[in-house]
């Protein structure tokens, strides 16, 4: 085998290669799959590929707490730094990098996610949402740009209706989708971070950060997409299920 | 290649902040093999972006803190060589593996992956840690490394085909190769081939 990708191009090792990870755009994956099929070297080929991402995609070694204490180490000289590149119209993200850390999830003064949470008990008032014709894997409907996923031809759950409401001030969309008689609600909330409930457990999927509570009967998932707050809630879907569908990222871009 | 990296526009996102601290140890460590010596890679990456304010899009800052990590690596590989080689314990490292605790089979296997890609010839391992561990798209990954989309493909199937090899071994060490070996660029990206000189399936779903 230390050959055998020797007659494929440059091209089919990148195709191969993006097969592997789940980057192949969805119009060649059938193209390739095939060719795989067909031929076991190129089955093996990609085996090894698969198993490199695997391998790697398992790694959790978090930055340790010596790292993170000598970065915050050093505010002061971050902070001149900062204030200099702020003075010239320069947002440096990085430098968020280390300011930012230290802060609690949401802002003082931000509605709570609880608050969010709370308007799915006043139900839908719109139907659903139909899907996005040029992406299956999400509906027509978002919050700031961030779209609602279509769970429905993966997963089973289907979007049964919506609603809108304003949150201090904050525009609020919730698509409320079903599967066997289950509910869960999905509210996207514009704007900055909300309030995280008190307690609630820190929980990683997916190379997303999730925070889970219970409130009373309810199991609430809340975590960012790009920056507004997303609430996925339901009574009567275990915790491990919400948090399966709150880390769906369909095709590989809903949930980052 | 489908898009995976950070979402467009925007300010800093708070909530990704300690998520990008941890993909930039881990690509640290994945490049220079050990976790101490990462930590302190890190650090001199961040005080170096710190040192150099400019104006970054949210899109942009992955890509442009995995170059700053490869070129505070590379200037720190070219200093060591001009002093004595410190030589590393084995000692609490495993500590930092999140699974090293309850798991210690499984934080056994992930030394086991990080030692196998910091042995990796330096271009492979550079396009896995871009695009593997720091989870930059093949584009983003291109830019951040100053090269070509294509070449990163190739080079990205090498690395990770190298790399199951190596853990598939029994003691999952021997690559053969150095870890300074050059790429055989010759073979990294190769022009297009006329149709009759093509053997893969796109000349065969031609034909």
């Amino acid at each position: 085998m230390e050959g055998a990708h020797g007659n494929l191009s440059s091209a089919e090792l990148a195709e191969l290669a993006a097969l592997a990870d789940g980057s192949l755009p969805r119009a060649k994956r059938a193209a390739v799959a095939v060719a795989v099929e067909r031929s076991a070297d190129l089955r093996e080929l990609l085996d090894e590929q698969r198993v490199a991402v695997a391998a790697v995609r398992a790694l959790d070694a978090p930055a340790p707490a010596s790292l993170r204490a000598r970065l915050e180490a050093t505010p002061r000289a971050t902070e001149r730094r900062r204030a200099r590149a702020l003075r010239v119209g320069a947002a440096l993200a990085a430098t968020a990098l280390l300011a930012l850390a230290l802060l609690p999830g949401g802002q003082p003064g931000a509605p709570t996610v609880l608050e969010a949470a709370a308007l799915a008990d006043r139900g839908a008032n719109a139907s659903a949402p139909r899907g996005d014709r040029r992406r299956p894997d999400r509906l027509d409907a978002r919050v700031a740009g961030v779209p609602f996923p279509a769970y429905g031809p993966q997963l089973g759950w289907r979007a049964a209706g919506t609603r809108s409401d304003e949150l201090s001030g904050r525009v609020t969309r919730t698509v409320f989708y079903e599967r066997r008689g289950r509910q869960a609600s999905y509210t996207i909330v514009s704007g900055d971070a909300l309030v995280w409930p008190p307690g609630a457990q820190r929980m990683r999927r997916a190379g997303v950060t999730f925070r889970v509570a219970e409130h009373g009967s309810r199991t609430i998932v809340s975590w960012l997409r790009e920056g507004h707050t997303c609430v996925l809630s339901s009574d009567d879907v275990a915790r491990r299920q919400l948090l399966m569908l709150a880390a769906w990222k369909g095709v590989g871009t809903v949930s980052s | 290649m489908a898009s995976r990296g950070p979402p467009a526009g925007g300010g800093p996102d708070p909530e990704r902040l300690p998520d990008l601290l941890d993909r930039l140890y881990r690509s640290a460590w994945a490049l220079c093999g050990s976790p101490h010596e990462a930590e302190d890679l890190v650090q001199e990456t961040m005080t170096r972006v710190l040192a150099r304010p400019r104006l970054l899009r949210r899109d942009s800052e992955l890509p442009y803190l995995m170059r700053a990590l490869r070129n505070t690596y590379l200037t720190g590989l070219r200093t060591a060589s001009r002093r004595p080689r410190v030589v590393e314990l084995p000692p609490e490292e495993s500590a930092t593996l999140r699974s090293s605790l309850a798991e210690p089979e499984a934080a056994l296997e992930q030394r086991a992956t990080f030692d196998a890609i910091a042995a990796l010839p330096e271009e492979f391992r550079a396009a896995l840690v871009a695009v593997d561990v720091l989870g930059l798209t093949y584009r983003e990954a291109a830019r951040a490394l100053r090269t070509r989309e294509a070449t990163i493909a190739s080079r990205l199937f090498r690395a990770r085909q190298r790399l199951a090899r190596s853990l598939g071994e029994p003691h999952g060490s021997g690559l053969p190769v150095s870890p300074t070996e050059p790429v055989e660029e010759s073979r990294e990206v190769t022009k297009p081939r006329r149709s009759h000189q093509r053997r893969g399936w796109r000349a065969r779903t031609e034909t």
